[in-house]
């Protein structure tokens, strides 16, 4: 059994608003799931679920085996969760979070002392391991959250949108531990906002939007599946974006800003088309480039049509 | 992922902790952490540092006009102060409380394997423990003033553990209230405003038949007014049953009503 999250028809209603619609998914051992989705997707709602502060209304989940609905203490004992704000006890210095946290979790007095100086190094802390956490930056406190939840190795690992605020330096350290973490044969959970960190470090990409799963697949799998190439068009100078939207705004996928426009188009033929809707307007094309779609474009071209749908 | 990988994986894979460690343990642990806060310096000048200020400041107000009335302010009045720093202790309670909920400190308890019983009871621990810190400071204070036991050990114990189990009490109250309320400001407004009221319409600074008529039943009936006669009861020798037991009846009804309010709001939030 490699499985160590399981959700499957996961469903939560808020009063009227459905925030997940049978979401289901899988994250075997040792593989970074990265949950991508927009603000309001039910990324947290998800989380929260699974790391048992809310009850579904419908569908399974099992971590490693453990339902947290009716044996929430057993899911507990093996998720390590790294929320959305830090959760610290500001009044105490990290390395009393630390120790604090790890003797939560089990750690002998002497034991969770030597875990929380192992910690502080690892994540670049110790200058600072007797300054209150108030005082502390928020690139700092983002860093020590991690450390508090990693201070007790745990099987599964749940990050929800964790270098939200971090500077280049310290996201790259996480990147680099979610990597290790991953190594060791730990289970990731990783939401993001950010798709070039979903690039980076998932294995697997589920987008979500509204509650709804949209795609599940490696990043390359996504890009094929949204159009297995991107057409990026910039017009002369001086070109009109009202007039770009008009002539290419109804093609599927299609996303323009000011004089420039993508295209994703399944064959390189379909640039014929594109150029055609072009050649009766009075823009001129200033470069072309054919490539492969980013992740962004896969996230709008994804995310998009829903939208239109929703404020129709 | 291929099969042999998987396997790997899999012996790599920290191992799941054991079994939890029972709520004994979980208790120290929680104990521990709100102990270090509430000797803090932040903490103790709210247990000890400004009850002591506030018996200083009614002391210079209220004493030359009480004995002029043939009223020992020491003995009087140390019971009052003394309640109202039992106040600001269960207020002080619920503000970490919900310090705790906003910090996420709180969530990340609750997805930790600990037991829930603990967290309520590390949770009141704390706050007999603080009920006691400024008893002791407040009693040694009134000393100076006039303030004595004149009933021997055992009615000293009693005053004392009459005064922690009333900041229990009171803690239960604001407890329920620091788990209802999210918004931090309408929760410090709502743990403020009561307190004045029932404070001064107490038998607290100025006896019962001296408030006008309509307001003399409040008074008199007033939970401060009785849990104020017990503790000067306690202290004086006109040691009765009479005089402690509205008090007693208030503390027992207060301490079981809050208990039932805590357990249900602390279980909305923390299995939703």
């Amino acid at each position: 059994m490699t499985e160590a999250i399981s959700l499957s028809d996961l469903t939560k209603r808020f009063g009227e608003q459905t925030a997940l619609d049978r979401v289901s998914l899988r994250i075997p051992t040792g593989t970074v799931v990265g949950l991508l989705g927009p603000n309001g997707a039910g990324k947290t709602t998800l989380i929260n679920c699974l790391t048992t502060l809310l009850r579904p209304d419908g569908g399974t989940i099992r971590v490693l085996g453990h339902d947290p609905v009716t044996d929430p203490s057993q899911v507990r004992a093996n998720i390590a969760v790294t929320g959305q704000f830090a959760a610290l006890d500001e009044q105490i210095s990290p390395r009393e979070n630390l120790v604090f946290f790890g003797r939560l979790l089990g750690l002998g007095r002497g034991e969770a002392q030597q875990r929380a100086g192992e910690m502080l190094e690892r994540f670049e802390l110790g200058e600072a391991a007797y300054t209150p956490v108030g005082y502390l930056s928020g690139g700092m406190r983002r860093r020590l959250d991690l450390a508090v939840s990693l201070v007790v190795p745990r099987p599964v690992l749940v990050l929800d949108e964790p270098t939200t605020g971090l500077d280049p330096r310290s996201r790259k350290l996480l990147w680099d531990m979610v990597r290790a973490e991953a190594r060791r044969g730990v289970a990731v959970l990783l939401t993001t906002q950010y798709l070039e960190e979903a690039d980076q470090l998932a294995d697997r990409i589920v987008v979500i939007d509204k509650g709804r799963v949209l795609a599940d697949g490696s990043s390359d799998e996504l890009k094929r599946d949204v159009g297995g190439i991107m057409c990026r068009l910039t017009m002369t100078s001086g070109a009109d974006a009202e007039e770009v939207r008009r002539a290419l705004g109804d093609l599927p996928g299609v996303t323009t800003e000011g004089d420039k426009a993508a295209v994703p188009m399944s064959r390189p033929e379909d640039v014929a088309a594109v150029l055609g809707r072009l050649a009766g307007t009075g823009l001129r094309i200033a470069d072309i480039e054919v490539t492969k779609p980013t992740l962004d474009e896969v996230f709008f071209a994804l995310t998009e049509p829903m939208e239109k749908e929703a404020t129709r | 992922m291929t099969t042999t990988s998987d396997v790997a994986a899999v012996t790599g894979a920290p191992a799941p902790p054991g079994r939890p460690a029972g709520w004994q343990h979980d208790f120290h642990v929680l104990f521990d952490r709100l102990r270090v806060r509430s000797f803090s310096r932040g903490g103790l000048v709210a247990t000890v540092v400004q009850p002591l200020l506030f018996f200083a400041i009614f002391y210079c107000t209220f004493a030359g006009m009480l004995d002029a009335r043939g009223i020992d302010f020491g003995r009087f009045v140390t019971p009052t102060v003394l309640v109202q720093a039992l106040m600001f202790v269960a207020i002080g309670s619920a503000t970490e409380l919900a310090a705790d909920r906003s910090s996420g400190v709180f969530s990340r308890i609750l997805t930790s394997p600990v037991d829930m019983r603990a967290m309520s009871l590390a949770h009141l621990a704390v706050v007999a423990l603080q009920g006691l810190l400024s008893s002791v400071a407040l009693v040694l204070a009134g000393h100076l003033a006039g303030f004595r036991f004149d009933n021997g050990v055992l009615a000293a114990m009693g005053f004392v553990v009459f005064a922690v189990a009333f900041t229990v009490a009171l803690s239960l109250a604001t407890a329920t209230i620091a788990l209802r309320l999210r918004n931090l400001e309408a929760l410090s407004a709502v743990l403020h405003l009561p307190y004045l009221p029932l404070l001064v319409l107490s038998t607290g600074f100025v006896e019962a038949d001296l408030f006008p008529g309509w307001l003399q039943p409040f008074v008199e009936a007033s939970p401060v007014s009785g849990v104020i006669d017990a503790l000067r009861a306690l202290s004086t020798a006109e040691l009765s049953w009479g005089a402690t037991l509205p008090g007693l009846a208030w503390l027992v009804g207060l301490v079981a009503f809050f208990s039932w309010t805590t357990t249900v709001a602390f279980r909305k939030v923390a299995i939703r």
